[in-house]
Parts: structure tokens; sequence; C-alpha cells
């Protein structure tokens, strides 16, 4: 607890406080417009951090990051289109509260779930941190592969209609994320001999046109004109019974976000997946799913937010980078002449304890900033339809184009936008897509991996605790859905 | 509407039918050490067997209640996706030759019959509008937009 003190004393330093708040404010409107991205704003800001001490660059960077997590979340209710890939499972419920007059209370659960998270991170930080990253250490190819294969799996939860067609949508998901340089190899799939495809597809112009395009296709596709108070607004806050809901849901979403932010790759993405997927699963009324549910926000978004901390963990224990933008933060920590690992706790304290320290700080005034604001944010929801759709177009492309400065991502983006119309009216939902885009390249790697390792062996996913455990849980989740169909068909045969 | 997920099953199963193609011109690799195409290959026939499931499940379905398939939406508002659409296009095409200004404002104006406005508030509003993403964009936000026909 005293390094906890010296992290706070640290963070009251009238540098350190200033650098948080501009780094939240700063990430947050990065989050909200899509494709300018927390790893675009971060790396644009790291020069400026060469002329501040680490502790401020650092807690600066830091703050970027969390605050685009918000950021994308306040997009992802009102708009349906998610400002950061974390954000994506956001749009499902999220959206459907704000169509119902909900926007409020979606965006303050999203922001209390955030900050309570972010709390019980904190202590999870001080009293975890070691032996946690002992456990990610365990992990090779084989536990990987299963934990990613149990994540996809997962998404049978996220279908709010077909099974079957999550499926299909998951696996065309995994497809995509063929397309590019495979990892291993080095070898060019499906990009057509472009060079822009050479990447793969980005995920970025991808989810804006799957949500974002294709939303505004489905709502022009209705007309303008809009039945009773459907977008009316209705109360700000949270009741009491979205409380009852949500509070179980947060603290779930926290220690899932926490758990899975440590390994390296799956991180806040798929935190935030998992968290939705069993938020659905424990619901007494799965049917409200997709439908408005505050569980549906309060458990991913927890989840996000949990994850952006547990990545810290690898990163200032180990100095291994979970994702991308710890990969610049630890960029960044190099660039400072520090070097994080097991000995960056006893050689610079002020470092590992103010950012932890920062951390909580970052989400009290997120909390503090975001609560006033909400009632600004849901007036966007009463601007007229045909002012705003214009004007989310507009943010989509310039957002897309942002990105490599090329029109590339931009027609990617309007392809996914008609094929996202397409699936929605076909019943083929996004969701499952974007978590198996997103997840498909670990799980193609670490399968690869594995094979190579055992010479073709497929006995390899069975060796370890850790791969059965995950390999029982996806059985026993498909079996799960297979059942109830098989009981249904033996009713049927014993009637006949 | 059994008719058109038979449809979209068998448009899956022929976009599965040209990757798996494709997936085969790639080296497979051995057991021991697989290749860059099995993944994919795998892939396309798991989608193949699902949509196949898919078209099977909806045929059956068909045959039991003996619904034609008679699809009952009426197609009012489809013009404006494939307008929009079109427009979207059109817009990222002319984005670079003649500048993100010049564009956006042609293309907002162009979703007038869209928007069903008069002519004064949509031309206002489209020069308006173009001219403060360019701004802000541009020299706020320092995001590289084409200058077009503004280039020096």
């Amino acid at each position: 607890m005293n390094d906890l003190f010296l992290g706070f004393s640290v963070v009251f330093q009238p540098s350190n406080f200033l650098a948080c708040l501009i780094g939240i404010v700063i990430g947050q409107i990065v989050g909200i417009l899509p494709g300018l991205g927390s790893v675009g704003a971060m790396s644009l800001l790291l020069p400026i951090t060469f002329y501040v001490d680490p502790t401020t660059a650092i807690i600066m960077l830091a703050g970027i990051y969390y605050g685009a997590q918000y950021g994308g979340t306040i997009t992802s209710v009102l708009l349906n289109i998610p400002g950061e890939a974390t954000t994506v499972i956001t749009c499902v419920d999220g959206n459907q509260m704000a169509k119902q007059g909900r926007a409020g209370p979606a965006l303050a659960i999203a922001a209390f779930g955030s900050f309570i998270a972010g709390t019980l991170g904190i202590f999870g930080l001080i009293l975890l941190s070691k032996p946690l990253s002992q456990f990610g250490l365990r992990f090779g190819a084989p536990e990987y592969f299963s934990l990613v294969f149990m994540g996809i799996m997962l998404c049978i939860y996220l279908a709010s209609g077909s099974i079957l067609k999550a499926l299909i949508s998951a696996f065309l998901g995994l497809w995509v994320s063929c397309i590019g340089i495979e990892v291993l190899s080095s070898t060019p799939r499906f990009n057509f001999g472009t060079v822009t495809l050479m990447d793969g597809v980005g995920i970025v112009p991808m989810c804006m046109g799957l949500f974002g395009i294709a939303e505004v296709l489905i709502n022009i596709k209705q007309g303008f004109e809009r039945k009773g108070s459907v977008m009316a607004v209705g109360k700000l806050m949270p009741t009491r019974k979205d409380w009852r809901d949500s509070i179980g849901a947060i603290l779930r979403g926290t220690g899932i976000g926490f758990f899975l932010g440590i390994l390296p790759g799956g991180g806040a993405i798929m935190a935030s997946f998992l968290s939705y997927g069993v938020e659905k699963r424990l619901s007494k009324h799965p049917e409200k799913f997709g439908r408005g549910a505050i569980e549906g926000v309060a458990g991913p978004e927890s989840a996000n937010n949990a994850g952006a901390q547990g990545n810290f963990i690898p990163l200032l224990n180990m100095g291994i980078p979970a994702n991308a933008v710890m990969a610049l933060m630890l960029g960044a920590l190099l660039i400072h002449g520090v070097r994080p690992g097991p000995f960056l706790i006893s050689q610079n304290p002020k470092i590992f304890w103010g950012v932890v320290a920062s951390m909580y700080i970052g989400n009290v005034i997120l909390l503090i900033m975001n609560i006033p604001l909400i009632s600004i944010w849901v007036r966007i929801l009463r601007v007229p339809y045909y002012i705003l759709f214009p004007l989310i177009l507009l943010f989509c492309v310039v957002g897309a184009y942002s990105i490599n400065t090329n029109v590339v991502d931009v027609y990617i983006m309007i392809v996914f936008g008609g094929l996202g119309y397409l699936a929605r009216k076909n019943g083929f939902e996004a969701a499952p897509f974007v978590l198996a885009y997103v997840l498909g390249p670990l799980l193609e790697e670490n399968f690869l991996m594995a094979l190579t390792e055992s010479r073709g062996n497929l006995a390899i996913f069975f060796r370890s605790s850790i791969s059965i455990a995950f390999l029982s849980v996806s059985f026993l989740l498909i079996i799960s859905v297979v059942f109830p169909f098989l009981k249904k068909k033996r009713k049927i045969f014993a009637q006949k | 509407m059994a008719r058109k997920e038979c449809l979209a099953g068998l448009l899956i199963i022929i976009f599965c039918g040209v990757t798996t193609y494709l997936a085969i011109q790639l080296p497979m690799g051995s057991a021991a050490k697989p290749g860059p195409g099995i993944f994919p290959l795998l892939l396309g026939l798991v989608i193949g067997s699902l949509s196949l499931l898919l078209i099977l499940k909806n045929l059956r379905s068909q045959t039991k209640l003996g619904d034609r398939g008679i699809d009952k939406e009426v197609p009012t508002g489809k013009w404006r996706v494939v307008y929009l659409l079109g427009s979207l296009f059109l817009y990222v095409l002319l984005l670079q030759p003649i500048g993100f200004l010049v564009s956006t404002c042609i293309f907002l104006i162009g979703l007038k019959p869209i928007i069903q406005k008069s002519w004064v508030p949509v031309l206002l509003g489209s020069f308006f509008t173009s001219v403060v993403f360019f701004f802000f964009f541009n020299y706020l936000l320092k995001v590289q937009l084409p200058m077009g026909i503004f280039a020096k």
C-alpha cells in the first residue's frame, strides 16, 4: 500500500496530472472519431513526450489508451459505429438501448462499469501482478489455439438469431483474416496482386462498413419517419433495476478482462466478446440480448477497461507487449532509457506505481468528465436523421481514408457496408464475423506452430491441462447448443 | 424468406468453391510442416458444408409448411440504398482527382433525392459542411486530405 501511495503522490504532481488529463481528452476525441485510433494518436504524440520525463510521458500515453476506450463507446452506443475494435460488441445492445431512448443509462453504466473495473483492476495489479505474469508464461501454441478456439465458439452465444448463420458468419470472418501475408511462411494469399491487400483487410474500415455504413443504409431504406418516441431521450442515469441487472456483469467482466488482458494478442478485444457471451449464457432472459439488454453493455465495457489494465502486467513485469499499443509503450519506455522487466519495480518504483496510480486517477477523471457530458452526447440523437446521416458518412469516409491516406481503405469500407446491409437483411450477424476476423491470425498461427512442434501429431492439443480445459469448455458450448435441438427431435419422434 | 436464405446459401457455396480453388493453388505442405494453403482450404470446406446445411434446412421447412417462399416484403426504399452506395463509390472515385473540398460538396448535393429538402438549404449545407470538415481534419487534426485541383 505504501507503494500505491507513492504512485498517487507521483500522479498528483502538477505536470503528471496535466499529462494524464491531456492524454484522456485526446484519447476520448480519438476514440470518438473512427479511423484515427489510439495507436495513431500515440504515435503522433510520441515526439512530444521526448521533452518530458519518462513518468510523465508514460502517464500521458496511458491516458490516451483508456480515454480512447470510452470515446469508442460513445459512438458505438449513439451511432452504431465502433470507434475502437474493443467497442464493437457494445454496438449490439448499446445502440438498441439508444433507439429505445435509453442512451443515457447505456453511456452512464459504461462509465461507471469502467470506473469499477479500473478500481478493482488496481488491486489486481498490486496483488496478482507477479503470479499472473508467471501463469501467462505457461501459454504455448497449443494453449493459445485452444483459448482462441473457445473464444470463437462463444460466437454461438453472441447470436441473437440463427446459430447456423452465426457459425457461417464466424467462419467467413476467419476466411477474410487469411487475406494478406501468411505469418509463418510470408506467402501472400488472396491479395490478387495488389499491394494494399498484402496487409490484409483493415479492421477499422471493415467495422465502419459493417456497422456504420450498413446502419445508415438500413435506416435510409426505412425512410426518415420516426415512429412514436423511438429516438426520444429518456432518463440519463441508470435506474435501480439497471444497477441490479448490471452489477454482476460488471464484476464478471472485470475478472474476465483482467485475466485475458495478461495474454498477448487477445487482450481487451477478446475480453469484451467473451464477457458478452458469458452474460448471455448466465442470463435468465437471454432473448433480451441484442434488443437492448444493459448487461450486454455493462459486462463488455468493464471487460475492455480491465483488459486494458491487464495489458500493462506483461509489459511492466516482463517487458512483453500484449498488443500494438503496448508495443508503442515499450518503445516509449526504451526511448526514455527505462527497461521494463522484473527489476522495474525496484529500480524505477516511481514509473511503475505512477502508471498504476494514473490508471485509477484516469478512470476518476473519465467518470467526472463524462457523466455531465452524457446529456450533451445524447442530444446527437435529436438531430434530424437527414442531417445526421451525411455527417456519419463523411466521418466514416475521412476516418477510413486517414488510416493510410489511401482510398482503397474507403472502398473496402463501402464494400463491407454493402455486404453488411445484405447480411443484416438476411439474418447474418456482424459481431461473430468481426470476432473471428480478429482472432483468425492467432488461431491459424498457433495451430500451425503447434503442428510443426509436434510434427503433425494432433495429440499436442491434449497434452496440457490448460489446453484440455479450454477445449472441454468449447465442446460443452457446442453440446449445450446441439443438445436442446436433439431433445426436441427425440420428443417429435416419441410423439410419432 | 426461405427462398432468400436458399439463395444466400447458394451464393456462399459458390464463393467457397472459388476460394477453395484459390487455396489449392497455394502450397499445402505436409502434416509436420503445414503450408499456407491448408487453413483457407479447411475453412472453405467448413463454410461450404454449413451453407449446404442452411439450404437443406430451408428446403425442408418449405416442404413442411407448404411455404412457397413468397417474399411479402414491399420493395420500397431499395432505390435509396442503391443510389447511396453508387454515390459513395462515385465520391471516392472523384476524391483524389478533384480534391476533398469539391468532391464532398458534390457528394452532399447529390444526396438531395434522399434528403428531399429544397435546393437552397441543400446547397448551403453542402458547402458549409465541406469547408468545416476540410479545415477541421486537414488543419486541426493534420489528416492529409487530397487537395486535387487546389494542389500546388
